[in-house]
C-alpha cells in the first residue's frame, strides 16, 4: 500500500512522521497543502467527512495508506508502530502549539508496552512537549515511561469509583496501582490530578455520567490510596455528544461531595486549559 | 452622633402607641446576641456568638456565627453560619466553603462568611407578611470570601466577595464570584487606575490582600411590583448587594450572574443620580419586601464617612476612600424612577445642616428595617444607637447599647432587627411601659446645679437681637445651595 502524507510548511509534527518513515525505509509521497494546493484541495473535498479540523484549522499531517486516514502525529506513529492495537491508548491530541496529549498509559494493551514507550520517546525527541495521562491502572508502565524522562506534564485522571472502572475505562482498577500512580504523579514536577465526571455507556447502553455520590466514592478511594485529604484535585466533566454539557454551577454538587474526603478539591475552569 | 462623656444607655424613648412593638435582636459588643423587649429587658442572650448580623427566625431561632478567623490571615472571615435554638443548641450550620490551615491553628472548614445571609422563604431576613424564613429546610444564601487573582483589576491578591447558595445539608449548589464581573460595574478610568494600584490593601499574612469591593449586604428581591409589571431586572430570585469600597449598589441576575441594575459607582453621570447625590460607604441596601409600606423601593443606609475609588484628592491622597462626608442618610429609592421617595437625614432629624449634621452619623456598619406600620427601625451602628422613626420622622423608640468592648473599645452594633412577638413563642408578651423622653434642658446628674440656679443676671445695653444661622462658619441652611 502506498503512503501519502499531506503536510503544512514548517510543520514539526509533519517532520516527525516523515523522519520516522525515512528511518524505517518506508516510501511515501508528500504534498504540501499550500505548494500543492490543487492536489490537497481535491483530496480534502473527496474526504472531507473523514478529516478532522482542530480549533485552528485542518490538523496536519494527514496520513493516508489507502486503507485508513490518520491525523495527528501520535495517532499516525501509533498506527505505524502497531496497526490499530494502540487505538485505545493513543487518541486525538487536544493540545496545540508544540504540545501533544491523547496518550493514556493506563489503557495500553498488554504486549504493547515497548511500542508505547517508543512512541512517547519519538514524540519528545522529535521536539513535541508531551502530556501523559494515566487513570490509575498500569502503574508499572507509568513508572517505566516517566523514568525515561520524556514527559513534561503528568495528568492522573480518576475516572470514577473502582466499581465503575470496567464500564468507564474498560478494565479493573487495583488500589495498589492507584496508590503508586498518585505517588508517581505527585513526584512529577508539572502534574495535575483530576476527578473526571466521566460519561459512559450505562445499563442498556444508554449514555450516562458518574453521579455526585459516585464521585464522592472515587474521592474516598483516592484519599484511602494516598492518605492525604489535602491532595489538590480538580473536578472536570467529560463533555460528550448526547449528554447535556456539564460545567460551572452544575459541578458544584460534585465538589461538595468530593470535599468530604478531599478538602481542597476545586472545579477546573475552562480558562485553566 | 457625638456622645458626650456621660449619656444614658438602654432604652431612652418609647411610645407604645406609635411603635411597631416586638422584640429586638442586636449584637452586644464582645458579649453575644441579645434579644430584648421594647423596654430593654433581655429575654435571652446567646453568649459568645458573633452575628454580623444576628437574625431571629420563627420559633425563637437565632441565626448567627460562632466567631471569626484570626485577622492576621484574612479580613472578617466568619468561621460558620449557624441556626441556634432557644437553649443554645446548634440545629443547622454551614462551614464548608474552604478548608483553612492558618499557621498556629489546626486546619478546619470555614464558611468565610461575612456581613449577611438569607434563608429561603423570606427575601431579607426580617418580618414581612406571609414570608417566613424556613427553619427546618430550605436553602440559605451566604455572603462569603474567597481569595482571587484578576489582573484586569490589580496585580495584588484580592479578597473577593462570593455569594454561596447552600442547601439544608450544607452543600454549595450555586455561587457567584464578584471579581468575574468587574467590567460590568462601570468604573471610570481614574478609579480603575487607583484600584489597580491599591485595591483597598490590607496587610494580611503571608500575603497582603485587597478587600476591593467589600460587599456588606446581600438579599433577595422577592416578589415585587416591578417584575409583576414586566421588568425582568427585578426577577424575584435576583440578588441585591452593595459594595461599600466602590460606593456601588447593584442587582445580580440569579440565572446569568450578570449585573442588571446598578446605582453608582459614579453619581455625576445623569440628572437623576446627581439629585440622589453621592452615596458613600453604604450598608444594608435591600428591596422593601412585598406587603410592607414602600414595598419595591430600595432602602440604603448611606453612611457617608469615606468610600470609593477616584483620582487622588486632598481628602484621599492615594485615591482610595476618595469620597467623603461627615453625616449619614437613610434613603428610600424608587429603583425605576431613580428617585428618593423618603429619607431620614440630619435635616429630618432636626439637626442644623450642615454644621450639626454629624449628629446623625455612622461612618461604618448600620442598617434599617421597614416595619409593617410604616415606621423604620434604624441602626446607627458605630455608636450603638438603634431607633424607630415614624414616616414623618418622629422618634418613637430609641436604644443606646451599653456594651463597650475590650478588644474593640466601642459600643458599636452591626445591625439590629425587630421581630414580632409571635416569632418567639418562648417569651410571654412583655408589659409595654412608655418611656417619655427626658427633658434634657432641665435634667441634671446628681451634684450638678439645677436649671435656673443662677446667682445673678444683668441686661447689657446696646445688644442687637440674636440672628439666624448664616452668621455661622462654613455654610448654613439659609445659603442658596444652587
Amino acid at each position: 500500500m502506498s503512503i501519502t502524507l499531506y503536510t503544512a510548511p514548517d510543520c514539526l509534527r509533519c517532520k516527525i512522521v516523515k523522519e520516522f518513515l525515512a528511518e524505517r525505509g518506508q516510501e511515501y509521497t508528500a504534498f504540501d497543502f499550500k505548494a500543492d494546493k490543487d492536489i490537497f484541495n481535491a483530496y480534502y473535498r473527496a474526504n472531507r467527512s473523514a478529516i478532522y479540523r482542530n480549533p485552528e484549522g485542518v490538523e496536519f499531517p494527514i496520513f493516508d495508506d489507502g486503507t485508513v486516514i490518520r491525523q495527528g502525529t501520535g495517532e499516525i506513529l501509533a498506527y505505524l508502530l502497531s496497526g490499530r492495537v494502540l487505538e485505545a491508548c493513543v487518541t486525538r491530541s487536544e493540545l496545540l502549539h508544540g504540545w501533544i496529549s491523547g496518550l493514556n498509559v493506563s489503557a495500553c494493551p498488554a504486549g504493547q508496552e515497548d511500542n508505547f514507550v517508543t512512541l512517547v520517546r519519538l514524540l519528545a525527541k522529535g521536539g513535541l512537549t508531551v502530556e501523559l495521562h494515566a487513570d490509575g491502572r498500569r502503574a508499572d508502565l507509568l513508572k517505566r515511561v516517566l523514568d525515561e524522562g520524556h514527559v513534561s506534564r503528568m495528568v492522573l485522571d480518576v475516572v470514577g469509583p473502582a466499581g465503575l472502572y470496567p464500564a468507564v475505562a474498560g478494565g479493573e482498577l487495583a488500589l495498589d496501582d492507584l496508590k503508586q500512580s498518585i505517588a508517581l504523579t505527585r513526584g512529577y514536577k508539572e502534574h495535575l490530578i483530576r476527578l473526571v465526571v466521566s460519561a459512559y455507556a450505562g445499563e442498556g447502553g444508554a449514555l450516562t455520567r458518574v453521579t455526585p455520590v459516585e464521585a464522592a466514592e472515587a474521592a474516598k478511594m483516592v484519599f484511602e490510596a494516598c492518605g492525604d485529604r489535602m491532595l489538590p484535585v480538580f473536578i472536570e466533566a467529560q463533555q460528550v455528544q448526547g449528554l447535556e454539557k456539564l460545567e460551572d454551577q452544575a459541578l458544584l454538587p460534585y465538589r461538595s461531595k468530593v470535599r468530604a474526603s478531599l478538602v481542597k478539591a476545586e472545579i477546573r475552569k475552562p480558562e485553566a486549559h | 452622633m457625638g456622645h458626650p462623656t456621660i449619656y444614658p444607655t438602654g432604652v431612652t424613648v418609647y411610645d407604645p402607641e406609635k411603635c411597631w412593638n416586638g422584640l429586638t435582636i442586636f449584637q452586644a459588643q464582645e458579649v453575644g446576641a441579645v434579644l430584648m423587649d421594647m423596654n430593654g429587658r433581655e429575654h435571652n442572650v446567646w453568649k459568645g456568638v458573633l452575628g454580623m448580623p444576628n437574625k431571629i427566625f420563627p420559633g425563637g431561632y437565632l441565626m448567627s456565627s460562632r466567631g471569626r478567623r484570626d485577622g492576621k490571615f484574612s479580613v472578617q472571615d466568619g468561621v460558620d453560619v449557624v441556626q441556634i435554638d432557644w437553649e443554645g443548641k446548634v440545629v443547622w450550620k454551614f462551614d464548608q466553603n474552604e478548608f483553612i490551615e492558618d499557621p498556629g491553628y489546626e486546619g478546619r472548614w470555614m464558611a468565610r462568611y461575612h456581613h449577611d445571609f438569607q434563608r429561603e422563604g423570606n427575601p431579607v431576613g426580617y418580618y414581612a407578611p406571609g414570608m417566613e424564613p424556613k427553619t427546618d429546610s430550605g436553602n440559605t444564601l451566604v455572603l462569603a470570601h474567597r481569595n482571587a487573582r484578576n489582573s484586569d483589576i490589580s496585580d495584588k491578591l484580592l479578597l473577593d466577595d462570593l455569594i454561596l447558595e447552600v442547601n439544608w445539608e450544607g452543600e454549595i449548589v450555586w455561587e457567584w464570584n464578584c471579581h468575574e464581573h468587574f467590567e460590568e460595574f462601570g468604573f471610570r478610568e481614574g478609579p480603575k487606575n487607583t484600584l489597580a494600584r491599591n485595591p483597598n490593601y490590607r496587610p494580611t499574612k503571608p500575603e497582603g490582600m485587597g478587600d476591593w469591593m467589600h460587599i456588606n449586604s446581600m438579599s433577595v428581591l422577592g416578589p415585587n411590583k416591578w417584575y409583576d409589571a414586566g421588568d425582568q431586572r427585578f426577577h424575584p430570585d435576583n440578588i441585591i448587594v452593595d459594595g461599600r469600597e466602590a460606593n456601588i449598589t447593584f442587582i445580580i441576575d440569579k440565572k446569568s450572574g450578570k449585573v442588571v441594575w446598578k446605582l453608582g459607582p459614579d453619581y455625576d453621570s445623569t440628572p437623576e443620580l446627581k439629585a440622589i447625590g453621592w452615596i458613600i460607604g453604604q450598608h444594608h441596601c435591600h428591596m422593601i419586601p412585598a406587603g410592607l409600606p414602600g414595598a419595591g423601593n430600595i432602602l440604603i443606609f448611606d453612611n457617608g464617612g469615606w468610600g470609593g475609588y477616584d483620582v487622588p484628592n486632598p481628602g484621599a491622597p492615594t485615591g482610595v476612600k476618595a469620597a467623603l462626608r461627615d453625616y449619614s442618610r437613610v434613603l428610600e429609592i424608587d429603583p425605576v424612577a431613580m428617585k428618593i421617595v423618603w429619607q431620614y437625614t440630619p435635616s429630618e432629624a432636626g439637626f442644623l445642616f450642615p454644621m450639626d449634621s454629624n449628629r446623625f452619623y455612622s461612618p461604618f456598619i448600620s442598617g434599617m428595617q421597614r416595619l409593617p406600620n410604616g415606621n423604620t427601625l434604624i441602626t446607627e451602628g458605630s455608636d450603638g444607637r438603634v431607633f424607630e422613626v415614624t414616616a414623618d420622622h418622629k422618634i418613637v423608640w430609641e436604644f443606646i447599647s451599653p456594651y463597650k468592648g475590650k478588644h474593640v473599645p466601642m459600643n458599636m452594633t452591626y445591625r439590629a432587627y425587630r421581630v414580632p412577638y409571635e416569632w418567639v413563642p418562648q417569651v410571654k408578651k412583655p408589659v409595654e411601659t412608655a418611656i417619655r423622653p427626658l427633658d434634657v434642658f432641665s435634667f441634671r446628674v446628681p451634684g450638678a446645679a439645677a436649671l435656673g440656679d443662677r446667682a445673678k443676671e444683668v441686661t447689657v445695653d446696646g445688644c442687637v437681637p440674636y440672628g439666624g444661622s448664616n452668621a455661622l462658619c462654613v455654610a448654613s441652611i439659609e445659603d442658596d445651595d444652587k
